[in-house]
């Protein structure tokens, strides 16, 4: 793969063009990690590749080795794992509450300790959503509550 | 990351329930042993203190009551289950247990209808006092960890803008 950075003063907005044969999955990868850096998340529906602003995604979830990313609306699939997922998107607010759960901290209706020092989470669309006790510490420490 | 527990954690629960108990029939034993010498089993050496066979019938019953609430708070073996019919259960298993030991090994004598209702009362009372306790607890870290949750979204809206 070619890679050719052209630095100019003049260029206010940045600019990527990725020039290919065809649309193979590991441009689409490419394309996907260039999205996220503009706060956008490729998510698959069908055969349609729609485009999701992050700030629109509530929680992700990793259910048999897939990807499910949940908005208020609907549920896309997507190509990355999980703590892929986790390690490009901790700094727009997500935070991982078990294994399989990558939620938005500000999608949070509501927080509610639970038993075994677990923490039983309400997003905003209803969904309820239980951070593990292995990870619930680390929940109330980005709070700031520990 | 938290750790999980160890047996270790266990036994110290275990050991804080058999001491505090025991403190606590000591001290039955030095006001009212003397009285309740005949009557008891608990009180058989009178106000000289607790006898030994009692004391390891705390410690069992101590460590009954760890494993109950092990099988009732955590989600090991029951899942789904709320935290109200946790702690009903949990009481109801600890009465069931309380009261056969009681009869298995004479605490009591298990005619004396008196000492059945005082030993109810105090179980009911003990409830009473440590119910409301759990409660406020419970909800004071609901406030906490929401009120941190408002904080953070206040935060990070201020940052969007």
């Amino acid at each position: 793969m070619k890679i050719e950075i052209n630095i100019d003063e003049a260029i206010t907005d940045m600019e990527v063009v990725v020039t290919c044969s065809k649309l193979t999955p590991k441009v689409e990868k490419l394309l996907a990690a260039l999205r996220m850096m503009d706060c956008q998340l490729t998510g698959k529906k069908g055969d349609e590749i729609h485009l999701l602003d992050i700030s629109q995604i509530i929680y992700i979830e990793s259910m048999e080795r897939k990807c499910f990313v949940y908005t208020t609306d609907d549920v896309y699939e997507s190509d990355f794992p999980l703590y892929e997922l986790e390690r490009q998107l901790t700094e727009y607010g997500f935070f991982r509450v078990s294994k399989s759960f990558l939620i938005h901290l500000p999608s949070i209706q509501s927080l509610k300790a639970d038993i075994n020092r677990r923490i039983r989470i309400t997003m905003v669309n209803g969904e309820q959503i239980i951070a593990s006790r292995q990870y619930a510490d680390g929940l109330k420490k980005r709070l700031g509550v520990k | 990351m938290e750790q999980n527990k160890t047996i270790f954690d266990y036994l110290a629960q275990v050991l804080t329930i058999f001491g505090f108990s025991m403190l606590i029939l000591n001290l039955f034993c030095i006001i009212f042993g003397d009285s309740a010498q005949g009557l008891s089993s608990m009180f058989a050496l009178g106000s000289r203190g607790v006898p030994a066979e009692i004391a390891f019938q705390y410690l069992v019953i101590s460590a009954l009551i760890v494993g109950i609430r092990f099988l009732f708070f955590s989600d090991r073996l029951i899942k789904n289950m709320t935290i109200p019919l946790r702690t009903v259960c949990m009481l109801g298993c600890v009465l069931l247990i309380t009261a056969v030991f009681i009869i298995h090994f004479q605490w009591f004598p298990a005619d004396l209808w008196i000492a059945w209702a005082m030993f109810f009362v105090c179980f009911l009372l003990s409830f009473v006092c440590s119910y409301p306790v759990m409660l406020l607890k419970e909800k004071a870290e609901n406030r906490k960890l929401n009120e941190a949750l408002d904080r953070l979204k206040e935060k990070e809206a201020s940052t969007d803008e």
